[in-house]
């Protein structure tokens, strides 16, 4: 589903942010990525969704790879991609439903459909009575379920979420987890990065360990810290 | 693809409404840009109309040598039509002459009086532009059938000075005003991208294509390009109807232009210029923002 190949990431000014990563995600797997703050976790994710390319090696996803991908096909690569981020990223003049259904007007769905999806989306994440509040009156969990039914809406094969309970507390974070976890079971491949050691040692996923750009841990059920 | 112009629609009028603010701005500086660039066009067409139009009241009088045959007098028109900058050019025999003289100082009986006809044969020459006299005469000067060129010198010379005043003034002028109008709208586009960044970005990010997050933008500058235009057009079309009314009631030897048609055409030219400039503006706007995320 994602693989890396040998993968070295080097920004403006000399700044290597990924060295030499080597990594395979297949189709229906559930992985945390962690790693202290500057390790890299972001660069992955956005290595994922081809808003930067490799400096060296290459990036395949769904048997593509990014590197050789034309520009006017990156719209197609991120409608089988959902994200969620730390900071919900949500149109603040927009309500909870037409903040969802935008996902699905710019990518074309007419409008009976997109009715009908967002409705079930709602739903899923509990948030069908808050649907015509705009952001602002949501809490914070709340915004990121809307986030996520955004991701979602369209059954992408891909969630990547980059710290998405990094601002809530344990009870909402479990909550978004939840949700997350529920969408793998549904077949969709999950990536979340995260600082949270608690949902990670609560889930016994699959751990991949950053640090200073290198993988420095891969365990099957792992947890948050190095097991002795 | 119905739903989906509607989409675009809606879209498009949802941002102006909700960046109320920025698409007054965006109509209004449009419209005071091309009020401005109207007025000077409108002010530059009729000074260069009554600077014409005293050109063509310059005239070359050409006095032949003697008694040319009516030949020679054929060869003399056609050396003359030949020439460059010639308008037309009229022969006014002697005889004709002395009629004119005749009746300007009212009395028929001048022939008589003189016994014979002092006055020479001469060609009246109008030309196109004043920049061209000069050349005019200094050729005509060269014939052997002429004696003597007559011509007002300084008027001459007065009109080419203004002419060229007004072409090199009127020119740094417009220069200016596009200068500044560029940067004006230039600065409309920054507030405006400013202002839509997040939004586009979250297009990009649900993978929007690049039309189609365009488009709403396109329709929106179009719309304000079009009000910002059609407006200046409205104001430009009535400030000349009563600027011509007074003119005509207060300095009537002024020479405007009356003939609508060319108020017409500079209107049209005005609005679409308005469409333009929002059809351009909001493509630059958004190629700004799709450019925003780095590919490294
Ligand atoms: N656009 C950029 N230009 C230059 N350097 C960058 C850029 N983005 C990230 N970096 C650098 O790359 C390294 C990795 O950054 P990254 O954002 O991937 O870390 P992270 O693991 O997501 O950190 P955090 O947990 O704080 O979010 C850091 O040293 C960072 O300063
Ligand atoms: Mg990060």
């Amino acid at each position: 589903m994602i693989s890396f190949n040998m993968v070295t990431k080097i920004y403006p000014h000399n700044i290597i942010s990924l060295r030499d990563i080597t990594v395979n995600i297949e189709k229906g797997e559930f992985v945390f990525l962690i790693g202290p703050t500057g390790s890299g976790k972001t660069t992955f994710l956005r290595l994922i969704y081809r808003e930067i390319k490799p400096t060296r090696g290459s990036v395949y996803v769904m048997g593509e790879n990014l590197a050789k991908m034309k520009e006017r096909k990156i719209p197609f690569l991120r409608r089988q991609i959902g994200f969620v981020f730390q900071d919900f990223k949500l149109l603040p003049y927009k309500t909870v439903y037409e903040n969802i259904a935008f996902a699905l007007e710019v990518i074309g769905y007419n409008p009976a459909e997109i009715n009908a999806r967002v409705n079930e989306i709602l739903e899923r994440v509990g948030l069908s009575h808050r649907k015509d509040l705009l952001p602002y009156q949501l809490s914070g969990g709340e915004r990121q379920r809307v986030a996520i039914a955004r991701a979602l809406v369209n059954d992408p094969p891909i969630l990547l979420a980059d710290e998405p309970t990094g601002n809530l507390d344990f009870e909402a974070a479990k909550n978004i987890l939840d949700l997350l976890v529920e969408a793998n079971l549904h077949g969709t491949t999950v990536l979340v990065a995260t600082h949270n050691r608690e949902i990670v040692n609560s889930l016994r996923k699959r751990v991949i360990a950053l640090k200073d750009g290198v993988l420095v841990r891969d365990d099957k059920e792992g947890t948050y810290d190095a097991q002795a | 693809m119905m739903h989906k112009l509607k989409y675009f629609l809606r879209e498009a009028f949802k941002g102006l409404w909700r960046h109320g603010f920025m698409s007054l701005l965006t109509v209004t500086t449009i419209f005071i840009v091309l009020f401005l660039v109207g007025l000077f066009l409108l002010v530059g067409i009729n000074i260069r109309f009554s600077v014409e139009s005293l050109s063509q009241s310059l005239e070359i009088r050409l006095v032949l040598k003697g008694d040319p045959t009516p030949q020679e007098i054929q060869r003399v028109y056609d050396k003359i039509l030949s020439l460059d900058g010639v308008k037309e050019a009229k022969f006014v025999s002697r005889g004709e002459g002395l009629r004119r003289l005749a009746k300007e100082i009212g009395r028929e009986d001048l022939l008589n009086l003189l016994k014979t006809n002092p006055l020479p044969d001469v060609f009246e020459i109008k030309v196109k532009k004043a920049a061209d006299i000069d050349n005019i005469v200094s050729v005509v000067n060269n014939w052997k059938e002429v004696q003597e060129v007559i011509y007002g010198k300084e008027a001459a010379r007065k009109l080419l000075a203004i002419q060229r005043l007004l072409l090199y003034g009127g020119g740094v002028l417009a220069l200016i005003l596009l200068a500044s109008a560029l940067l004006v709208i230039f600065n409309t586009i920054r507030l405006v991208v400013y202002a839509r960044r997040e939004e586009i970005e979250i297009m990009k990010l649900v993978g929007a294509t690049h039309w189609f997050i365009r488009l709403p933008f396109l329709f929106e500058g179009v719309i304000l390009g079009g009000l910002g235009g059609g407006f200046a057009a409205a104001a430009l079309f009535f400030v000349y109807k009563e600027a011509l009314k007074f003119v005509l009631a207060n300095f009537p030897f002024i020479p405007l232009i009356g003939d609508m048609r060319f108020l017409y055409e500079l209107c049209g030219f005005i609005a679409l210029g308005g469409l333009l400039i929002g059809l351009g503006g909001g493509l630059f706007a958004v190629q700004r923002l799709l450019g925003k995320v780095a590919v490294e």
